[in-house]
């Protein structure tokens, strides 16, 4: 009972949003902009535990814009949202989103909505680090969500596909897509190629004007040559080898890589997720989650925006919207939505105040004090938001929402206990989790929607 | 606040400071020097050979060259060349295996270019290896070896990943120290100064991180503090984890390290490493065998542990070294974990083998040329990799018995596919600071701080430089690595547009598959082989250039090629 009266009291009705947008904006002249929140702390197994098979990462490399997007503030003025000052109403009472996310607006009851993440770090590497991995830099290198979930749920969990089960498209970003202590195991396979184009062709697996039937030429031609795997017939050193190369060929000539074509989805589907980069790389992580696959990041360049920011977002964020909203209706119409968790996540937000002098005519820069996330499916429940910011979309004002707290309850949801503990090549127990971390805001696990 | 201003400091120089390459070698800027693609390659051997009867014997021999059946073995015979072939032969008897025959000429020669140096031979080296006469010669090539540049580079590398020499996460060495630590131990190898002299100077050492290379020994671990320098010692140079080893014992060690002190200087990221006056005293401590040691408080005790340390008595000290040496030249430990050797559950199959050798190399006064020659001039390492018939493959493995079969370094294998092809990679680290970068044509194995790196390494599992644990490297097979192997593009534009490959495309007759057999595999082709690509020529209906590239592809592909054998 008393989590519906919370989830009622974070469910933002519209007319407290609009009481509440004054009385902070009259308050932040006061106060000291980081307002402490007031729900009361949680603790336990939440209900949804274990309910999500499969996450689908979206991460918007470079840091995404939250008040033109999941946090929008109309009446902040021209200094604050420029030309895009309108919001659009979504099928949830009293929950409203920037004005070039119309097609997200129609099933906002599929999706929570974060407006309390708060880091403050306004670094690149730190941001992606702490986002991917909860923590400040420290001691250790963690593994990031996507190597934690191929160690808990991937071949060491049984997982069996031959499509490996922490997958990238299309790049890996480097040190914070890793899986730092954890090794070379856990590390994700990155596509490669361009998603756009067809055939996708995805790194190893399809090769440029190699033809299927000159693929298994010279695969015969390479075990027909192979003088010295025939002298060493009875030596079990190569058993790995060949056992490494079968699989190898099981992805490139077998059915399982089909997984990567989408020539044979539904035309008016592929319209839909927009057939382009990125709309092609999220009906591609569909196609992924529905073969099993239990992590999949999408890779989504070019949102650091410090110059010509609005002509960025007048130009990506109505295919960000269409390819989004078509991969929650899409996952949910197959069923698949409520064992996959869609996260849309970013190092940081940006700046609500908006640079207009030259060289950045109309920029955003790094904001790490307050940005916004969104959660669907896997156990998360839509139509709520939780958190909130001050009427300029400066800083928190309520629930402020620490990165672990995102990764602990997408661990929660898909059973893998927070309290859970990693072992470090030095031989020492750590916790998955860390309990806090000195100086970031945390309200704990978000139970609102959980 | 002063660490901000020294960083923007240096941005003022980073136009010129971007420009450095990480290790200044010009003639490494320099494309290689594409291999000898002359219409034959058989006519520039002969050549060199000037009365007729050279000439006939030299074809006739080149004529059962190509003809041998088995292109990895040699004789069955057992003749002992050194101390260690004594031993291995008893020991081998004692456990009722059959040693494997003597390698071929061509695998002894890619072996022992890979074993010292890293790298793989060109087709020149080959051709003029296979056919020289003289019977010493495989004492000339490792003579050789052990004297080429190469060598230090390759054992720069090796020393690198136990010495954790990595600018970034998390052991922040910083890349201009990294540097200089890499320095440090080049210069070493290079002077071939003895392993004892460079261990004294390492736990000795104060000073400038960027200037004294060695100090960043007390900068290379997770942490600070004296028991963290004892744990690193304990295990660099006494070959056993830190949990294995009794703590009061570890406690004894890090005594003598208490007065390490650190400080900043004003320079970006600089440190000064120095035993701090303020803390002498006089000094009263405990070695780990339990002689007691009284020091006036002008001694620094740091000096007594290190010559404890190197010894030729010590305990760990030789036997630590020669048994990381071997594992890497042999592939089978002399005693494993190689890392935790000393521990209650470490095997050691030989104990003889590993005596001797540690008292070989302390009474050569830790000289490591002459131990890597020691090795690798036995009978033992001129094993064949495969086993003799009557005995079970894995024990002969562990035992001695044959050629510790194993698959390339991931450094290795990318210089080896370069090198082959003629092309060359990009080598990046994640924090674009001065001294990061390096030059076209660089090797991997020129990469100096193990936070410069590639796609491609971190594949193939270099190591992390986290720990400094042996097992940081993985040398082993995976499916996703096989999947890069066969189908990269990455790889696949190496096989088609690699300059050295392309030139071989043109070749008329046997000489293309003889050329790629040279550049790729280091030997010529047998007749079956040669049959073999004639055939699927004929079957593919392929053009020649693209059969060619077929059969790069299919030998690059072979274990032959990505194995140590």
């Amino acid at each position: 009972m008393e989590k519906k009266a919370q989830l009622k009291r974070n469910a933002i009705t519209r007319r407290g949003f609009l009481r509440d947008a004054g009385v902070l904006a009259a308050a932040s002249v006061f106060m000291t902009p980081r307002a402490v929140c007031d729900t009361p702390k949680k603790s336990g197994r939440p209900s949804s535990f274990g309910k999500a098979k499969s996450v689908i990462q979206i991460w918007f490399w470079g840091g995404i814009s939250q008040i033109d997007t999941l946090d929008p503030k109309p009446n902040a003025g021209y200094d604050y949202c420029g030309n895009l000052n309108k919001t659009v109403k979504t099928n949830v009472d009293g929950l409203e989103l920037g004005q070039l996310l119309p097609e997200l607006a129609k099933c906002a009851d599929k999706y929570a909505v974060l407006r309390g993440l708060t880091h403050g770090q306004n670094a690149h590497e730190t941001g992606a680090y702490l986002v991917q991995t909860g923590r400040m830099p420290g001691r250790y290198v963690y593994p990031c969500a996507g190597a934690v979930v191929s160690k808990f749920k991937g071949y060491d969990a049984g997982y069996k596909g031959m499509i490996p089960p922490y997958i990238v498209l299309t790049q890996p970003m480097g040190r914070f897509s890793e899986a730092g202590f954890l090794g070379t195991r856990y590390k994700p396979f990155a596509t490669g190629a361009d998603p756009s184009r067809t055939p996708f062709e995805v790194e190893g697996i399809v090769a440029r004007g190699i033809s299927r039937q000159r693929q298994e030429m010279r695969r015969k031609f390479l075990d027909d040559i192979a003088t010295f795997k025939k002298a060493h017939a009875n030596s079990e050193y190569l058993d790995k080898s060949k056992e490494s190369v079968e699989q190898a060929y099981d992805l490139i000539l077998g059915d399982a890589g089909k997984v990567f074509d989408i020539s044979t989805e539904n035309p008016k589907l592929c319209d839909a997720y927009g057939r382009n980069w990125f709309g092609n790389s999220c009906l591609i992580a569909r196609k992924l989650v529905e073969a099993g696959v239990p992590y999949v990041t999408i890779n989504y360049n070019g949102w650091d925006t410090h110059k010509n920011h609005f002509q960025q977002m007048q130009r990506m964020l109505p295919i960000t919207d269409k390819a989004v909203s078509s991969l929650i209706n899409d996952l949910s119409q197959r069923g698949l939505l409520d064992s996959t968790i869609v996260w849309w996540s970013s190092e940081f937000g940006r700046t609500p105040r908006i640079q207009w002098d030259p060289p950045y005519s109309g920029g955003r820069h790094h904001h790490g004090d307050a940005f916004s996330g969104l959660l669907a499916g896997g156990g998360f429940k839509g139509g709520i938001v939780v958190g909130e910011t001050d009427s300029k979309s400066m800083y928190v004002v309520k629930r402020p929402t620490s990165p672990s707290d995102v990764i602990g309850s997408i661990y929660a949801n898909l059973g893998i206990p927070t309290d859970a503990m990693l072992t470090t090549p030095q031989g020492e127990q750590v916790r998955l989790i860390p309990e806090s971390e000195a100086g970031i805001k945390s309200d704990g696990l978000l139970y609102e929607i959980m | 606040m002063r660490n901000y201003i020294g960083f923007l400091s240096r941005m003022l120089f980073l136009p010129i400071a971007i420009g450095l390459p990480a290790i200044l070698h010009p003639e490494q800027l320099r494309p290689p020097a594409p291999a000898p693609v002359t219409a034959s390659i058989d006519r520039n051997i002969m050549k060199s050979y000037k009365t007729d009867r050279e000439k006939r014997e030299i074809k006739e021999q080149a004529e059962q060259i190509k003809k041998v059946k088995s292109p990895f073995e040699s004789q069955a015979g057992w003749n002992s060349r050194n101390f260690i072939d004594t031993i291995v032969e008893n020991f081998i008897n004692s456990q009722k295996l059959k040693p494997a025959k003597l390698c071929s000429d061509a695998v002894f020669l890619r072996r022992a270019y890979l074993d010292l140096t890293g790298t793989l031979p060109t087709v020149d080296a080959t051709v003029a290896f296979i056919y020289d006469k003289s019977p010493g010669k495989r004492e000339k090539l490792v003579d050789s070896l052990i004297a080429s540049d190469d060598f230090v580079k390759y054992w720069t590398m090796r020393f690198g990943d136990i010495l954790k020499i990595k600018a970034e996460f998390p052991v922040n060495l910083w890349p201009n120290a990294a540097q200089a630590y890499t320095r440090f131990v080049e210069k070493s190898i290079a002077d071939n100064t003895s392993w004892a002299e460079i261990v004294r100077r390492m736990l000795t050492s104060s000073g400038s991180n960027f200037r004294v290379g060695e100090v960043n020994f007390f900068r290379a671990m997770q942490g600070r503090g004296s028991d963290k320098i004892a744990a690193s010692i304990i295990q660099t140079f006494m070959n056993t984890r830190i949990d294995s080893f009794p703590p009061e014992k570890a406690a004894d060690i890090a005594k003598f390290f208490d007065r390490l002190s650190y400080k900043e200087t004003r320079e970006w990221k600089e440190e000064i490493v120095f035993s701090d006056p303020s803390k002498a005293a006089p000094f009263e401590g405990k070695l780990p065998d339990g002689d007691t040691v009284s020091l006036s408080p002008d001694t620094d005790p740091r000096t007594a542990f290190a010559l404890w340390l190197t010894a030729k008595n010590n305990p760990y000290f030789a036997k630590s070294l020669v048994n990381r040496v071997w594992t890497w030249m042999f592939g089978t430990p002399l005693a494993y974990p190689v890392d935790d050797m000393f521990a209650k559950g470490a095997k050691t199959p030989c104990p003889e083998l590993l005596e001797k050798l540690a008292e070989d190399f302390a009474e050569s006064n830790f000289d490591l040329r002459r131990l890597c020659r020691q090795i690798a001039l036995s009978r033992t390492y001129q094993q064949s990799s495969i086993p003799s018939d009557e005995v079970n493959p894995r024990v002969a493995m562990k035992n001695f018995a044959v050629y510790g079969m194993r698959q390339m370094d991931a450094e290795m294998l990318i210089d080896a596919l370069c090198k082959v092809s003629g092309t060359s990679e990009i080598y990046s680290s994640t924090t674009p600071e001065p001294y990061t970068t390096m030059p076209d044509f660089a090797r991997a194995l020129d990469i100096p701080d193990g936070s410069i790196t590639s796609s491609f390494l971190e594949l193939f599992g270099k190591s992390p430089r986290d720990t400094g644990a042996a097992d940081e490297r993985n040398a082993n097979p995976s499916p996703l690595q096989k999947l890069h192997m066969i189908n990269s593009s990455h790889i696949r534009n190496k096989i088609i547009s690699g300059p050295t490959f392309k030139k071989y495309y043109n070749l008329k007759g046997d000489n293309m598959a003889h050329a790629i057999y040279l550049d790729i595999l280091s030997r010529y082709p047998t007749e079956d082989e040669k049959s073999e690509f004639e055939n699927y020529i004929k079957t593919s209906k392929l053009d020649r250039k693209s059969a060619g590239q077929d059969l790069a592809w299919a030998l690059i592909n072979s274990d032959e090629f990505i194995f140590r054998h």
